[in-house]
C-alpha cells in the first residue's frame, strides 16, 4: 500500500506541476530545503554513543531500531518485521525486512543487527544502551534476516526499550572500532535521510535518502544550524534565516497562540519534560517526613507553571498526566494549602534555618527557583538558591550532598521506569537513578512484583500501591509537565512530533515535512 | 583589562603626594567633570547603605500577573520577568555591587602590594620569579578561573572576591614594584641602611608611602573595573546565584524577552555605565591631582 | 637586540609551564567527573552509566593514573605537537581548536581595524580642536565608552539594528573567505562592540599623545605659518602619537585574540572563547587545556611582539 500511495503522489506531482492550482496546497510537493535550528550542537559521531537528547533526536533522521512506536504508544515493525517471545520471556526471535539499504547501498542482515548488540553490551565502548539491554545475554544470527535475543532474566519492557533509538540503532557490521576512540564520521544507517557534512558550530546537513526502505522524505535536504540561545533561535525564525526551529521560548510560543504573531505555526510536544522538586530523604533537614510535606503544602504549583512556562505546561501529581491510564485519581497528593504548611512547619520543629535549594543552570531554573523561593518565603521558609552548572550538579546529586533540589523527568512508556528510580540504592553516597537516596523495603517490594506480573488490570493494581506509597513518603513532589514546541514558517507542511518531541519520530518529522513556496 | 594599557605608562616620581589630601580636595573641586564623579560615587555609596529605607518595594516578592511591564507610577522603572520591581532592585543592586568590589579590591591590594613591594626590594631571583608569576596570572584566561570556582564553590560572593581579586593582583604588584624600584636607590634609603634599620622598616616606612598616589588612582578605577567584571560574570551566569539583586544578573534575566520590553534590560545597563563612569571620572581626576602631566583637561 | 628577544624568549617559558600547570590541576579541582559528563545526558535527566562502563572508560582514558603521570604524559605529547584528543568529541583537540580559531581571529581583526578607524580622526580631531565642541563630543563618546558595559552596548544594538529596524542579523557566522558580504552583515555589530572597547580609551591616549607633541616648540612655530605646513606637523605628530599607542593597541589585540567570551556567547559567535566555555561545561580536559594554553600562547608573544616593535619603532625606549 505504502509503494502505491508514493507512485500516485508522484502523479499527483507531475500534474499539479502542469495545470491545477488547488490541489497544490493540499498535496505534499517534493523537493526543497528544509533548515531546523536546533538548540545543542551535536558532540559525536558515534550512532550508540549518547552525549545529549538533541544528539539522540539528530540520529533519528540518519539511524534506525528495531521497532517503532506509533503516537498510540502502540509497537510496531520497523526493521524488523514481525517478532516472537517465547513463553518464559527468555528468548526473542526478529525476522528482520529484507531489502533494507543502508546509505553505502549494502543490504541490512541480522549480522549488522548482532554487531550493533554486541558492541552495545561491550562496557569498553561506553554506549548508551548498555543499561537498556543490561538483562540481554546475548545475540545469535539464526539465518540472513532472522536474529534471536536470548535473555538473562524476562524483562516485560525489552520490545518497549527496542523502539528507543537510544538503546540502539541497526549500523553495518564492524563500522565501529571498539573503545573510545571514535569514528571521525557516521557510519551508514538505514533511516530516511543520509549524513552529508558537519561544519562544526555552523551546520549539519542530511540528504534525502532515495533507497530508504519506507516512505521516502519529501525535502531534498534537511540543515541544521545550531543556534544556543532560544530567543535568538526565534529571532532567527522571524528573520526567515530557518525555517523551524525547536524549543521555542514560551513567551513566544503564548503570542503565537494568541493570535499577536503571524505567519507561524506550531507543533507541541505536549510531554517532553517533567519538573519536580526532589529531597534529599538520608540526611537533615529533609529526612523529616513532616518537613518534607510543609513544603510539598506550601508550593502552588499553578504559578510555577505559569511563570516559567508562560501558562502553556499543566501541573502534576503523579508521573503520568490526568486521565492517563497510569494515573491514579482516587490516590491523593497534597494540595496548596499555605496554612496546612504552616502547621506542618511548626511540627516538624522548623526554626527558620536556610534550606538550600539546588538547580541546574539551563532555561528555566532560575525562573523556578526564583518563584518557589518565594513562595516558601510567604509561609516563613528561608530558601537559599543554588543554581550549578550541570557537571557540578550531577556529583553532589550522585554523592547525596544537597538539601533539595529542582529535577527534570522525561516522558516515561510505562510506570516502571518511571517509579523504579527510586528503589533502594546500594550505596547512598554513590546513587544513580535514585538521587534521593529514598530507601524502602515495602516499595521496593511492590516495584518487584510490578517487574514479574504481565497481566495489565493486575499490574494497575500494583502501581497504585506503588504510587500511594510513593505519593506518602514524598521523596519527591511532583510539579508539572512541560512542553516544547516546535515552531516554523507557515510554508513548511505536514511536520508533526511526538509527546517527547523528537525531530524524526515515526510516521511523521521531518521526513514528513515538505515546503510549499 | 581596559585600564591595564594605561597603568602601563611609568608613574612619576611621588613628590606631589606630599601635598596632601587638602589639596587634593582642591583640585578635585576645581575639576567639575571630577566632583561629578564624586557625585556619582556618593550617591551610590548611600543608596547601598540605605538601600531598605530608598527601595519602594519587596526586592523580591514575585508577582507573576505583572510581569514585564513599562514605567508607571506604582513602578517607576517597570517590572522584571517575574514582576518584581525594576527600581527596588537596582537600589539592592547597589548594595550587591558594593560588597563584590570592596572584597575584590581589598583581595588584590593585599596580596598584590606585598608581593610588588618584595619582588622590587629582594630583586635578582626572587623578584624575577615573582614576576614570572605575575605574567602567568595576565596571560592565563581569567574566565576559567571564574568559572572554576563558582563552579566548584556554587556561586556567591567569597568566588567572586578570588576571581576578581586575583586577577587585579598582577597589577597592583607592578605600580608598587615599580616605586619600589626606583626609591631603592635614592639617597634617603640608602642613609637609613646606614642607621642600621631593617630592611622592613625602610620597605614599610619609607618606600611604601611613595607608592601611595598611584594606588589611589589605581584603586578608584579598579572599583570601576570590579563593578563591570561583576556584572559581565553574573551576566553569563558566572556570578551570584538568582534571585540575588545584581545589575548583570538582571540584565541576563530580562535577555530572552528584549523584545517583549527592552525597557528591562535598558536601567541596569545605565546604571552600570552610570557607576563605571563616576570612578572613572574620580580616577582622571586623582591622577590630575598626582600627576598633572597626565592627561591634559 | 638578538640578545633581549632571546631573553624574553627565554623568560616565557616559566611562564608557559606555570599556565600548564595551573590549568592541567584546575580542571581536575572543579567537581564534575568527565567520564560521567561525556556518558551524560541532559540536564533534565538522569545518568544511566553503569559502574562496569565506568570504570571501563576510566581506565582506557587513563584517569586512574596518578596525576603527575597524567600530567607528564600530556605535556610530552605537547612537545611532540600533540593535544590529545577530546573527551566528548573523540576528535583532536588541535582540529578543534583550529576549527574556531579563525572565527575569533576574523573578528579581533574586523574590531581592531574599526575601533582604530573611530579611535584615530577622533583622537587627532579632538587635539587639534582642543576645547572646542568637537573635543567634548570626542572625550565624551570615551568616557561613556570605557564605562559601558560591552554586553549592554551588545543588547542595545541587538534590539536597535535587529529587533526594530531589522538590517542587521541578530547573530551567526559565514567565513570572509567563503562569502565576505554575509560575513560583513554578522561581524558587524561584535565589530562594533569590542571596537568600541578598544577605541574609547585608545581615543583618550591619542588625544594625550597628540596634544604632547604638539606642544614641541618646533610645532608650535610650524603651526603659525599655516595650513599647508599645518598638515605636515599633524602628520609628524600623528606618527609619533601612533608609535607611543603601538603598546596600547598590542595589549588589546592580545585580549581579543583570546576571544571575548561575552561578545562570542551574545552573538552567538562561534570562536574559541565560547569554545572554552563550553569544554569547561562538559568538562572536556583536554579541550579546556589546549584552548588555555593557545590563549597564553597567543598573549604572550602578542606582549613579546609588541614590546619588541615598540623598541624598535621608538629606540629611546631602555630594555628593562
Amino acid at each position: 500500500m505504502r509503494k502505491g500511495f508514493v507512485l500516485n503522489l508522484a502523479l499527483v506531482f507531475l500534474l499539479t506541476a502542469s495545470s491545477s492550482l488547488d490541489a497544490a496546497s493540499a498535496e505534499p510537493k517534493r523537493g526543497g530545503t528544509i533548515t531546523l535550528a536546533i538548540s545543542k550542537e551535536l558532540a559525536l559521531m558515534n550512532p550508540l554513543v549518547n552525549t545529549s537528547s538533541t544528539e539522540a533526536r539528530i540520529r533519528e533522521l540518519m539511524f534506525e531500531p528495531l521497532l517503532a512506536r506509533d503516537l498510540k504508544g502502540v509497537i510496531q515493525p520497523r526493521l524488523a518485521e514481525s517478532w516472537e517471545v517465547s513463553k518464559d520471556g527468555k528468548l526473542y526471535t526478529f525476522r528482520l525486512r529484507r531489502n533494507v539499504k543502508f546509505h553505502n547501498g549494502k543490504e541490512m542482515t541480522a549480522d549488522d543487527a548482532k554487531f550493533a548488540i554486541d558492541y552495545t553490551l561491550n562496557p569498553k565502548n561506553g554506549a548508551y544502551g548498555f543499561d537498556d539491554l543490561k538483562a540481554v545475554d546475548r545475540a545469535e544470527v539464526v539465518d540472513k534476516y532472522t536474529l534471536r535475543i536470548h535473555m538473562k532474566s524476562h524483562n516485560p519492557l525489552l520490545l518497549t526499550l527496542l523502539t528507543d533509538i537510544r538503546s540502539f540503532s541497526v549500523i553495518p557490521k564492524e563500522s565501529l572500532p571498539e573503545g573510545v576512540r571514535k569514528p571521525t564520521t557516521f557510519p551508514p544507517g538505514t533511516g530516511p535521510f543520509k549524513f552529508v557534512e558537519w561544519q562544526p558550530g555552523q551546520r549539519i546537513v542530511f540528504e534525502r535518502f532515495a533507497d530508504y526502505w519506507g516512505r521516502k522524505a519529501w525535502v531534498d535536504r534537511v540543515i541544521m544550524r545550531e543556534i544556543g540561545d532560544a530567543t535568538v533561535r526565534f529571532t532567527a525564525l522571524q528573520a526567515g534565516d530557518v525555517d523551524i526551529i525547536e524549543r521555542t521560548p514560551y513567551e513566544w510560543v503564548q503570542q503565537i497562540v494568541e493570535g499577536k504573531i503571524k505567519g507561524i505555526g506550531f507543533a507541541k510536544a505536549a510531554r517532553a519534560g517533567a519538573r519536580n522538586i526532589e529531597f534529599n530523604v538520608v540526611d537533615p533537614p529533609f529526612n523529616n517526613k513532616k518537613l518534607r510535606l510543609a513544603i510539598a503544602y506550601a508550593l502552588d504549583k499553578k504559578e510555577i507553571m505559569q511563570a516559567a512556562y508562560f501558562g502553556l505546561a499543566d501541573t502534576a501529581d503523579q508521573r503520568f498526566p490526568t486521565g492517563h491510564y497510569w494515573h491514579f485519581p482516587d490516590v491523593p497528593a497534597p494540595q496548596f494549602d499555605p496554612n496546612k504548611a504552616k502547621a506542618l512547619l511548626k511540627e516538624a520543629g522548623y526554626k527558620g534555618e536556610t534550606l538550600e535549594l539546588m538547580g541546574n543552570r539551563g532555561e528555566v531554573a532560575d525562573i523556578e527557583g526564583a518563584t518557589i523561593q518565594a513562595q516558601l518565603k510567604r509561609v516563613g521558609v528561608k530558601v537559599e538558591l543554588k543554581i550549578l552548572e550541570r557537571a557540578s550538579a550531577l556529583e553532589l546529586r550522585r554523592q547525596g550532598k544537597y538539601m533539595f533540589k529542582l529535577a527534570g523527568g522525561s516522558d516515561y512508556p510505562d510506570p516502571l521506569p518511571a517509579y523504579v528510580e527510586y528503589v533502594c540504592e546500594p550505596n547512598p553516597r554513590n546513587r544513580r537513578l535514585n538521587e534521593s537516596g529514598y530507601c524502602d523495603k515495602e516499595y521496593d517490594a511492590l516495584i518487584k512484583k510490578a517487574e514479574a506480573e504481565v497481566d495489565l488490570e493486575k499490574r494497575r493494581a500494583i502501581f497504585k500501591q506503588v504510587v500511594a506509597k510513593w505519593l506518602d513518603d514524598l521523596p519527591v513532589v511532583a510539579i508539572g509537565f512541560t512542553p516544547r514546541f516546535f515552531t516554523f514558517r507557515d510554508y513548511v507542511k505536514g511536520f508533526t512530533t511526538n509527546a517527547s518531541g523528537d525531530f524524526q519520530p515515526w510516521g511523521g518529522g521531518l521526513a514528513n515535512a515538505w515546503i510549499d513556496k | 583589562m581596559k585600564e591595564e594599557a594605561l597603568t602601563r605608562v611609568a608613574w612619576p616620581e611621588a613628590e606631589t603626594a606630599g601635598s596632601g589630601f587638602v589639596a587634593a580636595c582642591r583640585v578635585i573641586a576645581r575639576n567639575r567633570l571630577a566632583l561629578l564623579g564624586l557625585i556619582i560615587v556618593g550617591i551610590w555609596l548611600l543608596t547601598a547603605l540605605f538601600a531598605p529605607y530608598i527601595a519602594t518595594h519587596d526586592a523580591y516578592e514575585i508577582n507573576i500577573a505583572n510581569r514585564l511591564k513599562g514605567p508607571s507610577a506604582e513602578h517607576w522603572l517597570g517590572t522584571d520577568y517575574l514582576g518584581r520591581d525594576t527600581f527596588s532592585r537596582i537600589v539592592f543592586g547597589a548594595r550587591t555591587a558594593l560588597q563584590v568590589a570592596i572584597g575584590a579590591v581589598f583581595l588584590g591590594a593585599f596580596f598584590g602590594i606585598p608581593i610588588g613591594a618584595i619582588s622590587g626590594f629582594a630583586g635578582r631571583w626572587i623578584d624575577s620569579a615573582i614576576m614570572r608569576v605575575m605574567d602567568a596570572i595576565m596571560a592565563f584566561p581569567g574566565r576559567l578561573l571564574a568559572i572554576a570556582l563558582v563552579a566548584s564553590m556554587g556561586g556567591g560572593l567569597f568566588s567572586l572576591y578570588i576571581a576578581l581579586g586575583i586577577n587585579s593582583i598582577p597589577s597592583y604588584a607592578r605600580i608598587v614594584r615599580g616605586v619600589v624600584l626606583s626609591q631603592k636607590e635614592k639617597e634617603y634609603v640608602e642613609a637609613a641602611r646606614m642607621t642600621g634599620e631593617s630592611d622592613l622598616n625602610i620597605l614599610f616606612f619609607q618606600v611604601l608611602p611613595n607608592c601611595l598616589s598611584p594606588l589611589l588612582v589605581r584603586l578608584s578605577l579598579d572599583f570601576a573595573h570590579a563593578i563591570l567584571a561583576e556584572s559581565s560574570l553574573s551576566f553569563l551566569g558566572l556570578g551570584l546565584p538568582p534571585p540575588t539583586a545584581s545589575w548583570g544578573l538582571m540584565l541576563k534575566e530580562v535577555t530572552p524577552f528584549l523584545q517583549l520590553q527592552p525597557l528591562a534590560a535598558f536601567f541596569p545597563g545605565l546604571t552600570i555605565s552610570l557607576i563605571i563612569l563616576g570612578f572613572n571620572l574620580l580616577g582622571d581626576g586623582l591622577r590630575d591631582v598626582f600627576d598633572p602631566r597626565q592627561y591634559e583637561r | 637586540m638578538i640578545r633581549y628577544i632571546i631573553q624574553r624568549l627565554l623568560q616565557l617559558i616559566p611562564v608557559l609551564i606555570l599556565v600548564s600547570v595551573a590549568v592541567f590541576l584546575i580542571v581536575r579541582i572543579i567537581p564534575g567527573d568527565p567520564v560521567l559528563v561525556m556518558l551524560g545526558i541532559d540536564p533534565e535527566e538522569r545518568v544511566r552509566i553503569s559502574e562496569e562502563q565506568y570504570q571501563a572508560l576510566r581506565q582506557q582514558l587513563g584517569f586512574d593514573r596518578p596525576i603527575y603521570i597524567q600530567y607528564a604524559n600530556w605535556v610530552s605529547k605537547i612537545v611532540q605537537g600533540d593535544l590529545g584528543l577530546s573527551l566528548r568529541s573523540r576528535r583532536p583537540v588541535f582540529e578543534i581548536i583550529f576549527e574556531r580559531y579563525p572565527a575569533t581571529i576574523y573578528l579581533a581583526v574586523t574590531a581592531l581595524f574599526t575601533g582604530l578607524a573611530i579611535a584615530i580622526p577622533m583622537g587627532v580631531i579632538a587635539a587639534i580642536r582642543q576645547n572646542t565642541k568637537v573635543d567634548y563630543a570626542a572625550m565624551g563618546f570615551a568616557l561613556w565608552g570605557i564605562a559601558m558595559p560591552n554586553f549592554w552596548l551588545a543588547l542595545m544594538l541587538i534590539v536597535l539594528f535587529s529587533l526594530k529596524l531589522g538590517w542587521l542579523p541578530s547573530i551567526g557566522y559565514a567565513s570572509p573567505l567563503e562569502d565576505p558580504f554575509r560575513f560583513l552583515q554578522h561581524a558587524l555589530l561584535p565589530a562594533v562592540v569590542m571596537g568600541t572597547d578598544l577605541a574609547a580609551p585608545l581615543t583618550r591616549y591619542i588625544r594625550a599623545e597628540m596634544l604632547e607633541q604638539l606642544k614641541q616648540d618646533y610645532v608650535r612655530t610650524a603651526w603659525a605659518k599655516g595650513l599647508p605646513s599645518r598638515m605636515v606637523i599633524v602628520k609628524h605628530a600623528l606618527k609619533n602619537s601612533l608609535i607611543a599607542a603601538v603598546t596600547v593597541v598590542g595589549l588589546q589585540t592580545a585580549q581579543l585574540l583570546g576571544g571575548s567570551t561575552i561578545v562570542e556567547t551574545v552573538f552567538s559567535w562561534p570562536g574559541v572563547g565560547r569554545l572554552l566555555i563550553e569544554a569547561i561545561y562538559s568538562r572536556d580536559y583536554p579541550v579546556v587545556q589546549g584552548s588555555v594554553l593557545l590563549i597564553a600562547v597567543t598573549y604572550v608573544f602578542i606582549n613579546l611582539f609588541v614590546d619588541i616593535v615598540y623598541k624598535w619603532l621608538d629606540p629611546r625606549i631602555k630594555l628593562e
